[in-house]
């Protein structure tokens, strides 16, 4: 797929998200601290674009995916979806908006209701939106069930019925009934065996181009994202640490962070030469975040001033390019 | 080997073969089916239902055995004797001439006196369990649902509903029940209800926990991403898959009323004579252990088999209903 980036409006504005989650202690439920998940997140989504987010368990990439969906109140920042403020707009409107924008869950286990078939379980948004009922509304639901790879015979199935690969596919056509513009993949294939991801992977490509969907693809797996995303973030305890196209992301990271992920990443050649960034000691606790830059306690390349004042936004090359660093290194 | 490779990638052939459909009630029954006390115990039950009914049908609307004819020439028969035709009136004789769980101490027909107890345990079970489910679903839902809810800037619905069942929970119920018992007129409606608004708290917290546990469930937050309304994801989603262990917890729960009855009547709170129960039964012939023993034995052994029986159908519908125990 064209690696540049599509230019426009984008469909997708998120600015300044935050969300903390109150930390309550004493007999009077207190606010006494609050666990900042995500601390001022900014990118954009272009139509059509798949946008990777990684970074390592717990920095809050699965609540970004999920306060942008408005699945959890955020404590600020704004989601500009096609001109509207997600975060500001009233129940009505926000459901209205839901059928623009869907996820798809990491496990295919508990992402289906077990007491539903799974013609119900897909069909259940149409019928609720009333864009279809009757006849209808079970030829729609063939037609997403052959859209994903799933034969009409499965409507009557209960989701125990399938395996992992296939129950994603029911995932997907569900999030796919409503025609949304945008998905949030949450961690869509990750607990899937190699060989069903890409299938999964293809799946989601094939649609993306079919409806010209776009995707915030949330991942820990550098293979994956670097197969699918056009451009990539990557997050450090609820900061973004990187904003770049992929391929220039895995040629030329900037971030000390970025390029001890990349480091970490297995190869599928053995025999290449591959120099291991090794991290000492352990993510610091969110609850307490490090002052100045977050990645500060960690990083190889540490300076003295990079212990007090936070990095600014940096953009690398010439202006124009989307390769954005977070980084003093770099000032 | 690289053809397969190429073949896997295309999604229209995942479609593979899968066992035969199979609704979740047909694996319900598969399962339960295995559990061959379960088995026994569900047919105890449908017997005892049968009987409970007919009592109230035979000893009160038809009397075909009256539980209150005395006839003291027959007093203390053992079982299956035939009573003395020369002394007792014939309209009083019973049914059959028979005595087929003896006589008490007034020649009362002991077989009567049961059937017509049967009913009584069986519909203060039935009744008070719902009494107690109704209210426990509700506030437990309530709870679990909308316990976020800040009332009056000082505590949330959950902290609110929750520490009033710790508080219920606290209180010793069967002396609250005497206490209540002995306050109101001892009619059988009362007792029920009593019972049931003693009962719930069990089914209150059971609930509760289930529809926290749900709710962070994926296809709960999914049924929300796609707009779905409150009521719907309720009734559709959080409902059906919380329902089944509280069916199960609730079958033992009628275990526990029918004894709690037994133990109010036996006490001479419960309902009162001459209306039989099982529990007022066993308490007549508390007098009489080594003279008439089947006076105790009989009304002892019938709550035991009912109770037994009631908690091991609710063991084996936790089996069936628990995705978690499932074999295929």
């Amino acid at each position: 797929m064209d690696s540049r980036v599509t230019k426009g409006t984008p469909l997708l504005e998120v600015n300044n998200l935050q969300k903390y989650f109150p930390v309550r202690s004493g007999i009077l439920s207190k606010v006494t601290a609050s666990v900042k998940a995500v601390d001022d997140v900014t990118f954009d989504i272009m139509p059509g674009e798949t946008f990777g987010l990684v970074g390592e368990s717990g920095c809050g990439k699965t609540t970004v995916g999920r306060t942008i969906l408005r699945l959890m109140e955020p404590s600020g920042g704004e989601a500009i979806f096609e001109g509207e403020n997600i975060f500001a707009m009233n129940s009505k409107t926000l459901r209205a908006t839901r059928r623009r924008m869907q996820i798809v869950f990491q496990d295919p286990y508990s992402s289906l209701n077990p007491r539903m078939t799974v013609g119900s379980i897909v069909g259940e948004p149409l019928l609720v939106h009333k864009l279809a009922k009757g006849q209808d509304l079970t030829d729609r639901v063939y037609q997403l069930l052959e859209r994903v790879g799933l034969s009409p015979d499965h409507y009557s199935r209960y989701p125990h019925e399938f395996s992992g690969g296939q129950r994603q596919r029911i995932g997907i056509a569900r999030a796919l009934a409503l025609n949304p513009k945008f998905i949030v993949c949450d961690e869509a294939v990750s607990a899937l065996d190699v060989s069903i991801q890409a299938q999964i992977i293809n799946l989601l490509k094939d649609l993306q181009e079919e409806f010209h969907l776009s995707y915030l693809f949330i991942t820990h797996d550098l293979n994956v994202v670097q197969y699918i995303a056009k451009r990539i973030a990557v997050m450090y305890l609820g900061k973004l640490a990187e904003v770049a196209p992929s391929e220039t992301l895995f040629e030329n990271a900037k971030h000390p962070y970025t390029r001890a992920l990349l480091s970490a990443n297995p190869l599928p050649d053995p025999t290449m030469k591959h120099e291991r960034i090794l991290l000492t000691g352990d993510v610091p606790s969110p609850l307490n975040p490090p002052s100045g830059c977050r990645f500060h306690t960690r990083c190889p390349e540490v300076m003295e001033h990079c212990k007090t004042t936070e990095p600014p936004l940096i953009q690398i090359g010439e202006s124009g390019t989307e390769h954005k660093v977070w980084c003093h290194l770099y000032s | 080997m690289n053809m397969n490779a190429v073949n896997s990638l295309s999604p229209q052939l995942d479609a593979e073969k899968l066992p035969p459909p199979e609704t979740p009630w047909q694996e319900f029954v598969r399962v339960y089916k295995k559990d061959r006390m379960a088995i026994v115990s569900s047919i105890v039950l449908a017997i005892l239902v049968v009987v409970g009914i007919s009592g109230k049908v035979f000893t009160e609307w038809v009397v075909v055995f009256d539980s209150e004819v005395v006839r003291l020439p027959d007093k203390f028969l053992p079982p299956l004797s035939a009573p003395s035709v020369d002394v007792v009136p014939e309209e009083d004789l019973p049914i059959l001439s028979l005595y087929v769980f003896g006589t008490d101490e007034l020649g009362r027909d002991v077989f009567a006196r049961m059937l017509q107890g049967s009913f009584v345990s069986l519909s203060i079970g039935f009744v008070a369990v719902g009494i107690s489910l109704v209210v426990g679903l509700f506030l437990g839902g309530l709870a679990g649902f909308f316990g976020n809810i800040k009332l009056l800037k000082i505590m949330t619905v959950d902290t609110l509903i929750m520490r009033f069942t710790d508080v219920m929970l606290c209180i010793p119920t069967f002396f609250l029940i005497l206490t209540v018992v002995a306050l109101l007129p001892p009619s059988i409606y009362n007792i029920m209800i009593v019972i049931g608004l003693f009962g719930w708290m069990g089914t209150c917290r059971f609930v509760r926990a289930e529809i926290l546990a749900l709710r962070q469930q994926d296809f709960v937050v999914a049924a929300e991403a796609l707009g779905l309304p409150k009521s719907r994801i309720i009734f559709r989603h959080l409902i059906p898959n919380a329902i089944a262990p509280v069916l199960v917890s609730t079958t033992i729960g009628v275990a526990t009323a029918i004894l709690t009855e037994s133990a109010l009547s036996f006490l001479g709170f419960g309902v009162q004579p001459p209306y039989a129960t099982w529990g007022n039964i066993l308490n007549d012939g508390r007098g009489f252990i080594f003279d008439a023993p089947w006076l105790f034995v009989i009304p002892g052994m019938a709550i035991f088999v009912v109770v037994l029986a009631f908690n091991l159908v609710g063991e084996g519908l936790r089996e069936a209903l628990n995705p978690k125990l499932r074999r295929r």
